[in-house]
């Protein structure tokens, strides 16, 4: 299972980012990964409430992810699921995981984003059993020919 | 052999027998894979915490002013 794990020092208290991270006026000013703007936020931050993010980057390519809050604990952690909308390179879901911990200058933000296990696993099952068909079919068409 | 399956169920390594000897060859796809999606998760989210931390410094210093 792939993960990326980034960690911040934030000079501010663990109320304000977690505000910052799950309601739709904080994501509205930081989410994406360039200076572009964020053209709509929607949160709705309680356990199984969704969150809608459409971005534009500096390039000006538009980008839209959503997903749900699956765990929600104000101010020490938050889980989501992510997935982009229409998302060809990226089609499977992923999970977002922001811890926050109290520290002398603010806030420790350790932020975990990991693919789906069950996703993977069906992936790599689907190539298997392509695999797989393919050489019994081949078997199959070998016994009719002889 | 545990540590092969575990690569083997990740489709990190494909073996192949003949007779006694057990060949196990590397495939480097998965872990391209893996390696790419982190590049792009990388650059994504530090552009972003960046942007988030400077956020929440600037609500942390405003709440500061009106004294809360």
């Amino acid at each position: 299972m792939t993960s990326l794990t980034l960690v911040r020092r934030i000079r501010a208290r663990p109320q304000i980012v977690f505000d910052a991270v799950t309601t739709a006026e904080g994501i509205a000013q930081w989410w994406g990964p360039d200076a572009g703007p964020v053209l709509a936020a929607e949160a709705d931050p309680r356990v199984g409430g969704r969150y809608r993010v459409r971005f534009r980057m500096i390039d000006s390519t538009e980008h839209e992810s959503s997903g749900e809050f699956l765990e929600i604990v104000r101010p020490d952690r938050v889980v989501l699921s992510w997935r982009w909308k229409g998302g060809v390179e990226d089609p499977g879901e992923s999970r977002i995981e922001i811890t926050l911990k109290a520290v002398p200058e603010g806030t420790e933000l350790t932020f975990v984003h990991s693919q789906l296990h069950d996703e993977e696993t069906r992936r790599s099952h689907e190539i298997g059993w392509t695999g797989s068909l393919g050489k019994l079919e081949a078997h199959f068409a070998a016994g009719t020919a002889a | 052999m545990k540590h092969l399956d575990v690569l083997a169920d990740a489709g990190l390594i494909t073996r192949s027998k003949s007779g006694r000897t057990v060949t196990v060859r590397l495939q480097a796809q998965p872990m391209r894979e893996a390696v790419e999606w982190l590049r792009r998760y990388e650059r994504f989210w530090s552009g972003s915490l960046d942007r988030l931390a400077s956020y929440a410094e600037s609500k942390e210093a405003e709440a500061r002013r009106k004294g809360r």
